[in-house]
């Protein structure tokens, strides 16, 4: 979260396409909670076959019901 | 408070210095300063070592990948329980408790960073990137 952005920025500013990125935020997903996150990124997957997952930045959070 | 201390170093050792300080974009003084400074953290803690980053120069625990504030961020969140972050990270619990005791005694290193990626929200990242998408699935 320190880094990344500023090297998607610099991405955006020179054309440079990428695959992809999604960001997690440290908070919502206990570091130990390893199964919830896999469980997440596994329905998020889904849903970037559907829209595709090329140049896009996302910003995983965790849906209420699992807070 | 800073106290001036004179030294005398071999021409070749001096020399070294200075293409440092060039390639660190400091003083020789400051790069000086800076050397030991890291080599007595480390005599005092010998599980940490100092690398430079594309955050600056910090504190990292040796043969990880980890700095030290990524450490006492896991550790936050698991209780500051040493052994439950070591079981998480599946190391030795010497280096997650040498982790802790470093941002122990130099707070105003790791914190910063531990508060930073502790209130990431989407708003405060948008800001940054103004195209970022928010998912929840």
């Amino acid at each position: 979260m320190h880094t990344v952005p500023e090297v998607l920025r610099s991405f955006a500013e020179s054309g440079e396409e990428h695959g992809g990125v999604v960001l997690v935020s440290a908070r919502p997903f206990r570091q130990d909670d390893v199964g919830s996150l896999v469980d997440t990124l596994g329905r998020l997957r889904a849903l970037l076959e559907q829209v595709g997952p090329r140049n896009r930045v996302l910003f995983l959070e965790r849906p209420a019901t699992f807070l | 408070m800073s106290r001036v201390v004179s030294m005398r170093l071999r021409e070749e050792e001096a020399d070294r210095l200075l293409k440092l300080s060039r390639r660190l974009r400091r003083s020789v003084s400051e790069t000086a300063a800076l050397l030991i400074t890291e080599k007595l953290r480390g005599v005092e803690f010998p599980l940490i070592e100092f690398r430079g980053s594309p955050l600056g120069r910090q504190a990292y625990v040796k043969g990880t990948s980890l700095a030290v504030w990524e450490v006492v961020l896991v550790a936050r969140q698991l209780g500051m329980d040493a052994r439950r972050v070591a079981e998480h990270l599946e190391w030795q619990e010497e280096r997650v408790q040498a982790a802790l005791n470093y941002a122990e005694a130099y707070p105003e290193e790791a914190e910063p960073f531990v508060s930073e990626a502790e209130g990431v929200t989407f708003e405060r990242m948008e800001r940054r990137l103004p195209w970022l998408e928010r998912v929840s699935v």
